[in-house]
């Protein structure tokens, strides 16, 4: 047992590193234990945090995934390695969406700004902005003063699934798109943009 | 190129692109494992002072802090507040494990076993 989250004053979630798996009880009393998810391809679990949407970050004493992304159904969604944080084991998030980690190496506390939540606005990586991020249907992609580019789309294991022409703005169809963390990268003139997509 | 060359390697590594860290302070104690957020304050526990910390989420400040007492000697291995209840997760390492739930004043409410691992 090693890590804690809440969630509407209503639940508890335990998560087990012998199980690698998050347990489920009802709070504050803390009893009836419902296994919520299995945590699969994932060991040596540390804390957790349950987001509103059913889905939980868990941080890994892993050498390089320090953090994993789990969505409601179990389904891993996005890693966090060792290049953007040496070392994880507290984990929360706050009303804002950001992600708070605590890393023991180092004795230091980072807020993540995970960018996803914003229905409009720039990337952080600068120049792309996404339009209505997370997505079920469709997502646009505009990036202004870029006129011959190409947009290439990984999926969440970093597969290219999509490749196009980009001209200043597209229109990404998610038919046929597991759900999932997706990542287009929009390459123009030497200069690349990021940004990270959800899918619903 | 380089760049596009460093970013695919990047890629399998951390999957999470668009993330970065908005904001770093220095941790309230040497071994903080577990931390939570109710009402604007981020809470985390150290499980080598066995002790809770209210921090201010703008700067790291220490609000308020309280020793986890009474204490099974067990390592505190998560924290999680919700509803003006702060619980902490301990563990030995083995089989046997514990909830405590305080109140965000460190008043004591109770401890519930939990199975170990």
């Amino acid at each position: 047992m090693t890590g804690l989250g809440a969630r509407d004053a209503s639940y508890l979630y335990v998560s087990s590193t012998a199980q690698n798996a998050a347990y489920r009880y009802v709070a504050p009393g803390i009893y009836s234990r419902y296994h919520y998810m299995s945590f699969t391809a994932s060991s040596d679990t540390r804390d957790l945090a349950i987001l509103p949407d059913g889905s939980i970050w868990v941080a890994l004493d892993w050498s390089s995934v320090k953090l994993r992304h789990y969505d409601s159904g179990g389904s891993l969604l996005e890693s966090i390695g060792t290049d953007l944080v040496p070392d994880a084991w507290g984990v929360t998030v706050d009303d804002t969406g950001r992600l708070w980690v605590s890393d023991t190496e180092n004795n230091l506390i980072y807020a993540i700004n995970l960018s996803t939540g914003v229905e409009d606005g720039p990337s952080p990586s600068g120049g792309l902005q996404v339009s209505r991020n997370p997505f079920s249907e469709s997502v646009t992609i505009t990036c202004e003063g870029v006129e011959n580019g190409t947009l290439s789309i990984y999926d969440g294991s970093g597969r290219l699934v999509a490749e196009r022409p980009f001209g200043g703005s597209t229109l990404i169809e998610a038919e046929g798109m597991d759900k999932g963390a997706y990542y287009v990268m929009l390459s123009s003139g030497g200069s690349v943009r990021s940004a990270r997509l959800l899918k619903l | 190129m380089k760049k596009a060359i460093f970013l695919l390697t990047a890629l399998s590594v951390s999957l999470a692109w668009g993330a970065w860290i908005e904001e770093t302070f220095e941790a309230p104690a040497g071994m903080v494992t577990g931390l939570g957020w109710e009402d604007g304050s981020l809470w985390a526990v150290d499980s080598n002072l066995d002790r809770v910390y209210e921090l201010d989420p703008a700067n790291g400040e220490v609000i308020g802090s309280f020793d986890m007492s009474p204490y099974s000697g067990q390592y505190p291995t998560g924290l999680a507040v919700e509803n003006g209840i702060v619980y902490v997760g301990t563990w030995n390492g083995g089989t046997t494990g514990y909830v405590y739930k305080y109140d965000t004043e460190g008043d004591y409410l109770g401890v519930v076993s939990m199975c170990g691992g």
